[in-house]
């Protein structure tokens, strides 16, 4: 027996979350988890079938919370077949907490009535920065989710890496934006506040995108707590932010 | 009456999908004698060997492909 015998790579212990588990069958190409105590006596595996089903749940599991739904995999099933109340009452828990978060982003705005009142054309571009932030925040919110559940990659590399990719698109969008800014509008330091509140929110998202998620992991919640309407609501606040300060401190 | 598992159960844990039925061998076990073991065996996952040692640790693995 000892000649045929192969090294154990992997063993888990029956209290390691199945999604982890799923991952390292993933990782290691194994057909079948082997599943030990603490004394590393042998108690049996994470079957094949068992592999499946956990990487099903959790995925529909992640896109929901990706999506601000409620989970609840047989729920999930029923989504598209269920009573327009049920589908209500299971969308609206995350989109209450956006709605708090867009009367904060009101407040924000407000304080800036009167910069907006002497330059209107400052607000024509709110819409783009809150956008470009929530799109680049919502690619890295996938990246991360999907990072943090399945795989064990090297934690500092992938933060670090992400933020610079952030500001690497936002320098490559903000730089884009000068020349239709400055042509369109006429005002140089206007296009220079629009590219520099781009710049700022793609770092800024991406930070959000990945250390949200990646808390929560540390926390033992689940890292797709992180993304969605919550992430969505502090990238819009804080690119708003970001943006009326770049005004201010520009002279528009 | 049904047996308790030797650990706590917690739902979306891997001890949440153990199987026990996997074929098993000891370390001093010959192949020869264990084809005709596995081929009489209930498994649910075939693909492994398990093979332990007295204590029940588990000590390495053989793919019955190479048996």
């Amino acid at each position: 027996m000892l000649e045929l015998m192969r090294p154990v790579r992997v063993c888990v212990h029956p209290l390691d979350d199945q999604e982890e588990v799923a991952g390292l069958a993933v990782e290691h190409q194994l057909a079948a988890v082997p599943v030990a105590d603490r004394e590393g006596r042998f108690l049996g595996v994470v079957p094949p079938t068992a592999l499946i089903t956990i990487l099903r749940r959790e995925h529909i599991e992640d896109l929901n919370l990706l999506a601000g739904l409620q989970h609840d995999h047989l729920r999930s099933l029923r989504a598209m077949t269920e009573a327009p109340v049920q589908r209500a009452r299971e969308r609206l828990p995350w989109l209450l907490v956006g709605l708090a978060g867009s009367f904060l982003a009101t407040w924000v705005v407000s304080r800036y009535e009167e910069t907006l009142s002497r330059h209107v054309m400052v607000a024509f571009f709110m819409p783009a920065i809150v956008y470009l932030a929530d799109a680049i925040g919502t690619q890295t919110e996938a990246i991360a989710v999907r990072g943090f559940s399945m795989n064990h990659v090297p934690l500092l590399r992938a933060i670090v890496g992400e933020i610079q990719t952030g500001f690497l698109i936002g320098s490559i969008l903000g730089l884009l934006s000068i020349p239709f800014v400055a042509i369109g509008f006429g005002s140089q330091r206007l296009a220079l506040a629009v590219a520099l509140s781009i710049f700022a929110a793609g770092g800024m998202a991406t930070s959000i995108g990945i250390l949200l998620p990646w808390g929560l992991e540390r926390l033992g919640r689940d890292p797709a707590f992180g993304s969605g309407p919550v992430a969505t609501i502090i990238q819009d606040v804080l690119s708003l932010v970001i943006y009326f300060l770049m005004v201010q401190f520009l002279g528009v | 009456m049904a047996l308790s598992p030797p650990f706590p159960i917690r739902s979306k844990s891997a001890g949440a999908h153990l199987t026990e039925r996997v074929p098993r061998a000891l370390v001093t076990d010959q192949a020869d004698g264990l084809r005709t073991r596995l081929a009489c065996g209930d498994f649910e996952a075939v693909e492994t060997l398990y093979v332990l040692d007295e204590a029940g640790r588990l000590q390495g693995l053989v793919e019955l492909v190479d048996l």
